[in-house]
């Protein structure tokens, strides 16, 4: 509860007299008493600071000769905390004192009063003064609720950005099913996942990305990464008249260490579309510091070949019809946009008849449940061989369902997204 | 456990010692020593990480920050790096851009 709001449900409304004085202090308690205030006294600038700091009065009345900590220090403390701001401080001052009086002004005091001092007036200006106060408390009220508006505002936008960059429909090659899943992190975060056609239709390109950290940056990020592979994958093809020709063909590492020509169509798509991408976003946006972990497989439909880059993300799986683990796709470079010049090679691997690719973002294995502890990658990898499953829908409800019931009331910290691509049998 | 981020300049290097939990919302407070050892012109840096349990990407985009900062000939030290969050840097490739030690090494750190 606010520390101000709070005391305002107190019964009698508490003063606070900073006064070197004695005299002063004693006609002004009188005077104050007798409007029905209860009133703290201090007779030093230290005390009375900790005072304020304790009783968050009302009112402070401020004696500009107090010793110790002066009046204009303990001024400009109060005008630098933001609970303390808020009270009204009315000056105690001299005729000989307006110079002093001007500078405690400009540094937040409110207003004041000159000896001698007349009970009226004194009374007075504290009643209009617990007004001011009232109305500072409900403008800030009514400031923090508008920031709260407007970050839940911004935030809802880059949501809204973030889902409309999410392909509307996957791809139905024949013989194949492929599903996905994405639910959004409480706070706004960057995971992406797309699937589109290649190669004029002969092949067929997914992604799953991560990018890292969180906020609207990372939402604005996933969108020109999502935009740039896609563009360069799908535009790359019809624009390189050439590919197929010469020696500039991509190739790939096998286990030999050996390295031989992959089959050209769509390879130098995949590529591209990863190298022109992490080239542009270093060489434009490399002062945002954004990447993003990024794993790109080319599927040739009609015999199951898959083609991948790994950028650093979690390596995706390949499960055999039996449910067991046959395959992880790992890293093949660096995540896209975090250094400058970064070489990619080309993955392959082989999905046979019941096989099926299931890639996911770290939402999954990092996901805590309200003790704190994560999902983790042991049990996310138990739970994908548990059984052999009929559909590419079956196992990603299967992981849904796991990890649901693991997160059950904690926040969901990061985007969780999955996509399976099944080879019928 | 709460994450901690501690710096100090001594004869040019900037050391941080960092503890707990790196996720996003700690990651400022790394970033803020990170950019005080980039305004002291820090040409080594040395991470003491024993007492890192967690780096999320967060604090990897910071490590990326540090290593643009700093230039590509300063040495960025990771010392005494937890397992887990070895393979997190591992997973990404970004381990080829620091050096890792077990223990602080004077001999190797002040030299460069």
């Amino acid at each position: 509860m606010d520390p101000i709001a709070d005391i305002t449900a107190r019964e009698k409304e508490k003063l606070l007299v900073i006064c070197g004085s004695e005299n002063d202090r004693c006609f002004l308690t009188r005077c104050l008493d007798e409007a029905g205030y209860a009133v703290v006294i201090s007779c030093t600038g230290d005390q009375g600071f900790e005072q304020i700091e304790v009783h968050k009065p009302e009112v402070v009345l401020l004696d500009l000769h107090v010793s110790g900590l002066c009046a204009r220090q303990i001024v400009e403390k109060m005008a630098a905390d933001e609970i303390l701001r808020i009270i009204p401080v009315i000056l105690l001052a001299g005729r000989d004192d307006m110079d002093a009086v001007e500078a405690c002004l400009s540094l937040g005091a409110d207003d004041y009063l000159v000896r001698p001092y007349s009970p009226t007036l004194l009374k007075a200006q504290v009643r209009e003064f617990q007004q001011i106060r009232m109305r500072r408390l409900e403008q800030r009220e009514q400031a923090r609720l508008r920031l709260r508006e407007k970050i839940e505002h911004d935030v809802e936008i880059a949501r809204d950005i973030q889902l409309s960059f999410l392909p509307r429909e996957l791809p139905k090659p024949e013989g194949w099913e492929v599903a996905a899943y994405f639910a959004p992190a409480r706070e706004v975060a960057g995971d992406f996942y797309d699937a589109f056609s290649m190669a004029q239709g002969r092949r067929v390109g997914f992604v799953i990305a991560d990018v890292c950290d969180k906020g609207v940056g990372a939402a604005l990020f996933m969108a020109l990464t999502r935009s740039l592979t896609r563009a360069f994958a799908q535009q790359n093809y019809s624009l390189n008249l050439m590919e197929g020709i010469g020696d500039d063909l991509p190739t790939a590492a096998t286990n030999g260490g050996r390295r031989r020509k992959l089959p050209s169509i769509g390879s130098m798509a995949l590529q591209n579309a990863v190298v022109l991408t992490n080239n542009y976003i270093t060489t434009n946006h490399s002062e945002l510091n954004y990447f993003a972990t990024l794993f790109f497989g080319m599927l040739d439909p009609l015999t199951g070949a898959l083609a991948y880059i790994n950028g650093g993300h979690c390596p995706p799986i390949i499960l055999g019809c039996d449910g067991e683990v046959k395959t992880t796709l790992k890293a093949t470079g660096t995540p896209v946009g975090m250094l400058p010049d970064a070489q990619y090679t080309i993955g392959e691997a082989q999905l046979e008849p019941g096989d099926i690719l299931f890639g996911y973002s770290d939402g999954i294995t990092d996901a805590r449940n309200p003790a704190g502890k994560m999902f983790g990658e042991k049990n996310m990898l138990a739970l994908l061989q548990q059984k052999p499953v009929e559909s590419a829908q079956e196992l990603l409800q299967r992981v849904k369902t796991a990890v649901g019931e693991h997160i059950s009331t904690a926040d969901q910290y990061d985007d969780i997204t999955m996509i399976a691509v099944r080879r019928l049998e | 456990m709460a994450f901690k981020s501690a710096y100090e300049l001594v004869n040019g290097v900037a050391k941080i010692t960092l503890s707990g939990e790196l996720d996003a919302a700690a990651a400022p407070a790394f970033r803020s020593d990170v950019e005080k050892a980039v305004a002291a012109r820090a040409k080594t840096m040395a991470l003491l990480v024993k007492d890192l349990e967690y780096m999320a990407s967060a604090g990897l985009r910071v490590l990326v920050f540090a290593r643009q900062k700093m230039g590509a000939q300063a040495e960025i030290y990771m010392i005494g790096l937890q397992e887990n969050v070895l393979e997190t840097l591992s997973m990404t490739g970004f381990q080829n851009s620091v050096t890792f030690l077990d223990a602080y090494d004077a001999a190797i750190i002040d030299a460069g």
